[in-house]
């Protein structure tokens, strides 16, 4: 009897959490969802998925803590192209969107009480929102109005409800084809971004510029500093996590490879090639692809953690530490397409990852993968 | 008529063995017996937690996506192994068992989908195949209520249990019927399901039987229910997908023990101990 306590009676020691993969369901074969961020919950342990369907509609879903589905609401269709940014500004969730008719931004703020959306800022000076940041004390919102051949960079007043300062960048060129392509997501998704640098000196666009898709730095004036170009369309930088002091994280593509510069130092003022920042490059990644890169916890120590997807249809996470070295993969999935939108870290230091997958081979859903503490920590050396 | 004469001649017959074992006494005291055992077994799954990777929202068809599983008459294995017992007094015998045993369970799952394009549903059930091999050493008590010729007999014990492989594959087609005819269905790759599960397990062994012996050799037929105490999937590892089953058919594993259902026939010689 002793043994047998021994053996089965005594328990490891409690985990925080469990890896899990979820997919959520749709009877409708052929509605396509497209994921487009994650953010934990303001109210509770849950999570908020922004995805979009059917082309440019917008759908919120609420998951719990294990992925478990909690509730959805598809937003009407006065509501179209949420950005891919999902913000929590004053400890409320919003969505920053376009009206379908007038084109302009519309600002959305989550109820996830009532599981709806209230309509609380119309910014009509903003056509074709591409993208929205908030850095903690100002919000930013990207945008590429059609025919204009030209993109923008706004900085929204306090109050989220007119823009305070607006810089404008010549693209020189007609790229309406490819914007509206990325904006009701009916081809390649353009890795548009805005960031802020840690010191909140410079302002960071990833867009088109001069004839080019290229990075550019704006100061605080939202007046050009300094630029990356990109090898025309085809290439330059398609994700960036700013580390502070010039430093920088980033993936680029070129030739149709993707390259990893886990820790590099840019001159914001500078003008520079994309393509000639020294990277390593990864022939099995898929550079067609998106690739999100962010820094992450594990055991106390900040990593950078870049996930992508392969073209053997996995999905590769790297972890690199602080000299940029790479210090851990793990691929996640086998034989069905798996393509990462977003991922953050979880209060249990899990890695939740929103992504976008296939069931039957061919209908797009939106899925969650959390990869444990315990994943991560083993996959260090 | 013919009833009645069938049951005369069983009666005749048992009378006559009873008779016959009466008159003769089998010496078991201090006696090793070696042999060989082969059996089938039947396993059921006790299932304690669900897990799904589709999650179920509002705009999902109707009905759930619980593996519905077969019944223990269905899933039936292999085992066989070396039999080795002591007997301490005429009656009483302690049993070790070392073999090899092959546990499989199915279950089914079905998919809906509508399919807006084409007008028409898409349907996927499919049945999901399990094989697990383990070695198997039970350590069992027994007791023989008679010291004659033929003995019958209860056993109790504990087995320790090492998964040395698992395996699965999954038969498909189109129709939901509750049916998945292998022959007809479309195959799956065998998917290695090994680093799913926890390898060690320990189980509680309870049956019975009866014994033929001789002076020169024993014949045991003998069935035993055994239940494994700890759950079979390893937690941390359900959804790493080794078999990349997972998103392909939807497939993750449930947490559940097992319940096994063994008949084996064993072979066994005396040996005379020597110290």
């Amino acid at each position: 009897m002793a043994v047998l306590w021994i053996v089965v009676g005594c328990k490891k020691d409690p985990v925080d959490s469990f890896p899990y993969m979820k997919i959520y369901d749709e009877k409708e074969g052929n509605k396509s969802f497209l994921p487009l961020s994650i953010v934990k919950s303001p109210v509770d342990n849950g999570y908020v998925i922004l995805s979009s369907f059917e082309g440019w509609k917008i759908q919120i879903t609420k998951i719990d803590n294990e992925g478990g589905f909690l509730w959805n609401y598809e937003l009407p269709d006065a509501y179209v192209n949420a950005v891919p940014s999902l913000l929590i500004i004053n400890n409320e969730l919003v969505i920053v969107c376009m009206d379908p008719v007038g084109l302009y931004t519309q600002l959305l703020r989550i109820d996830e009480t009532n599981h709806t959306v209230i309509d609380f800022s119309s910014i009509e000076e903003v056509l074709y929102p591409t993208y929205a940041h908030f850095d903690g004390q100002s919000l930013y919102i990207q945008n590429c109005p059609l025919q204009s051949q030209m993109m923008g960079v706004h900085r929204v007043n306090q109050a989220l409800d007119t823009v305070e300062k607006s810089g404008y960048l010549n693209i020189f060129t007609n790229v309406d084809d490819k914007v509206l392509d990325h904006l009701t997501n009916d081809g390649k998704k353009i890795p548009f971004f805005l960031q802020t640098t840690p010191e909140k000196d410079f302002v960071i666009m990833n867009g088109f510029y001069n004839y080019s898709f290229s990075t550019v730095f704006l100061n605080n004036n939202l007046e050009f500093e300094g630029v990356l170009n990109g090898a025309g369309f085809d290439g330059g930088i398609c994700a960036l996590q700013p580390l502070g002091a010039s430093t920088f994280s980033i993936a680029r593509t070129s030739n149709h490879n993707l390259f990893y510069a886990p820790k590099v130092i840019l001159d914001p003022t500078q003008i520079e090639m994309a393509t000639s920042i020294v990277a390593q490059g990864n022939s099995e990644l898929d550079d067609e692809k998106t690739v999100v890169v962010k820094e992450v916890t594990i055991k106390g120590v900040t990593y950078e953690a870049f996930i992508s997807s392969t073209r053997s249809n996995q999905l590769l996470l790297c972890i690199y530490n602080e000299n940029g070295i790479l210090v851990g993969k793990k691929y996640i999935g086998k034989n069905i397409p798996m393509v990462p939108c977003d991922f953050l870290q979880t209060p249990e230091k899990d890695i939740l990852l929103v992504l976008q997958t296939k069931i039957l081979g061919s209908f797009n859903r939106i899925a969650t993968v959390n990869i444990t503490k315990l994943e991560l920590e083993e996959m260090l050396p | 008529m013919k009833i009645g004469k069938v049951v005369l001649l069983a009666w005749l017959v048992c009378v006559s063995i009873q008779l016959h074992a009466q008159r003769k006494y089998v010496y078991r005291k201090d006696r090793f017996f070696v042999g060989s055992f082969v059996g089938m077994n039947f396993t059921q799954p006790i299932v304690s937690d669900r897990y799904n990777i589709l999650e179920q929202t509002p705009q999902s068809a109707a009905g759930d996506f619980e593996k519905k599983y077969k019944t223990l008459a269905q899933n039936r294995g292999g085992n066989y192994g070396l039999y080795v017992s002591f007997a301490y007094t005429k009656y009483f015998s302690l049993i070790i068992q070392p073999g090899f045993r092959s546990q499989r369970f199915n279950y089914m799952t079905s998919y809906a989908w509508e399919d807006t394009l084409n007008v028409t549903n898409i349907n996927k059930e499919m049945l999901h195949r399990q094989k697990i091999s383990n070695v198997s050493i039970p350590v069992l008590t027994r007791w023989d209520f008679t010291t004659r010729h033929f003995s019958p007999f209860l056993q109790v014990g504990l087995s320790a249990d090492f998964i040395y492989f698992a395996s699965k594959s999954v038969f498909y087609d189109t129709k939901i019927d509750g049916e998945v005819d292998r022959k007809s269905a479309n195959q799956s790759s065998v998917g290695d399901l090994t680093n799913h599960m926890r390898k060690f397990n320990v189980g509680l062994v309870g049956g019975g039987g009866i014994t033929y012996y001789r002076e020169s050799f024993a014949m045991t037929l003998a069935s035993n229910v055994k239940y494994g105490l700890r759950n079979v999937i390893d937690d941390q590892k359900r959804y790493s997908d080794f078999t990349g089953f997972g998103v392909e058919y939807l497939d993750v594993m449930d947490q559940f023990k097992l319940l096994d259902l063994d008949i084996q026939l064993t072979v066994m010689i005396p040996i005379h101990k020597k110290w």
